[in-house]
């Protein structure tokens, strides 16, 4: 019996990840076939959207409007965050208008270096 | 004189705390980890967001217009409706007559962030990074 829980043990130590407080868990990423993997970098903002009026940051809601407001309060307060790019963890099932209010938003906030995550997997599912 | 030679206890490994603490651990990392999918980043290079009404965008040299209506109706360049699977076959042909071509992605509305997120993928497998997406217009309500 103890070596079965010791091994469980090791496999769930080994093949578990914490979820990261800024990605958020909710949200269902579409699949793509290209693509590098993700990692985070100290000058990128993690967006997770739902909707135009569903999007949170770093743990906290928001509307897709605050965004530019945001953007401005980051960069005054951390010089890191100067050249930042924005990450997008879009939900698979939000329509083409809440991302044309995202685009619209961070052209608003001067931001042009924008990213899209994705799930591995075959793409147009 | 005979001395009572008092025995060293000897050191020995206790069991039951060990399965305590390792049945603890192993409720912890069942409980509170989850199994995710490696996530991947498709990079846009933007080379600027059309703005309804600003410069047309004709004006950059070789453009590859994408309509996405749904994953089985892509329109390129306002002639060619493709599917899909096609679209990267498409994409990979217009990528070879210029690398530098500049992907405009517009869609319906009511399009899924998935199909166009697929579009972007086929133009990424292409190796075409230059994406701008087309906002929607917004219609001023009527006085």
């Amino acid at each position: 019996m103890i070596d079965t829980i010791v091994i469980l043990l090791i496999f769930y130590m080994t093949f578990s990840r914490f979820t990261e407080a800024t990605r958020s868990a909710k949200v269902k990423l579409p699949e793509s076939v290209a693509g590098d993997e993700f990692k985070k970098l100290p000058n990128q903002l993690i967006v997770n959207m739902f909707s135009s009026d569903e999007v949170t940051i770093g743990g906290d809601d928001y509307k897709i409007t605050d965004l530019p407001r945001l953007i401005t309060n980051l960069k005054a307060h951390d010089p890191e965050m100067a050249n930042l790019s924005i990450i997008l963890r879009g939900h698979r099932d939000m329509t083409y208008t809440d991302l044309s209010e995202f685009m619209r938003q961070c052209a608003k906030a001067g931001v042009a270096d924008v990213a899209f995550t994705t799930l591995e997997g075959q793409g147009g599912r | 004189m005979k001395l009572n030679r008092r025995h060293a206890k000897r050191g020995r490994v206790e069991i039951i705390p060990m399965i305590d603490t390792i049945l603890i651990l192993l409720i912890f990392y069942m409980s509170f980890s989850s199994f995710t999918q490696t996530e991947k980043r498709i990079d846009a290079k933007l080379p600027r967001v059309s703005v309804p009404g600003g410069k047309p965008p004709t004006e950059i040299p070789l453009d590859i217009t994408l309509h996405v209506r749904d994953k089985d109706n892509i329109l390129v360049n306002g002639s060619a409706m493709f599917d899909m699977f096609s679209l990267r076959d498409a994409m990979m042909q217009l990528a070879t007559i210029g690398q530098q071509a500049t992907v405009i992605i517009e869609a319906d509305p009511e399009t899924s962030y998935r199909d166009v997120i697929s579009a972007l993928d086929a133009c990424a497998q292409a190796r075409l990074t230059k994406v701008a997406f087309r906002p929607i217009e917004k219609k001023t309500a009527a006085p």
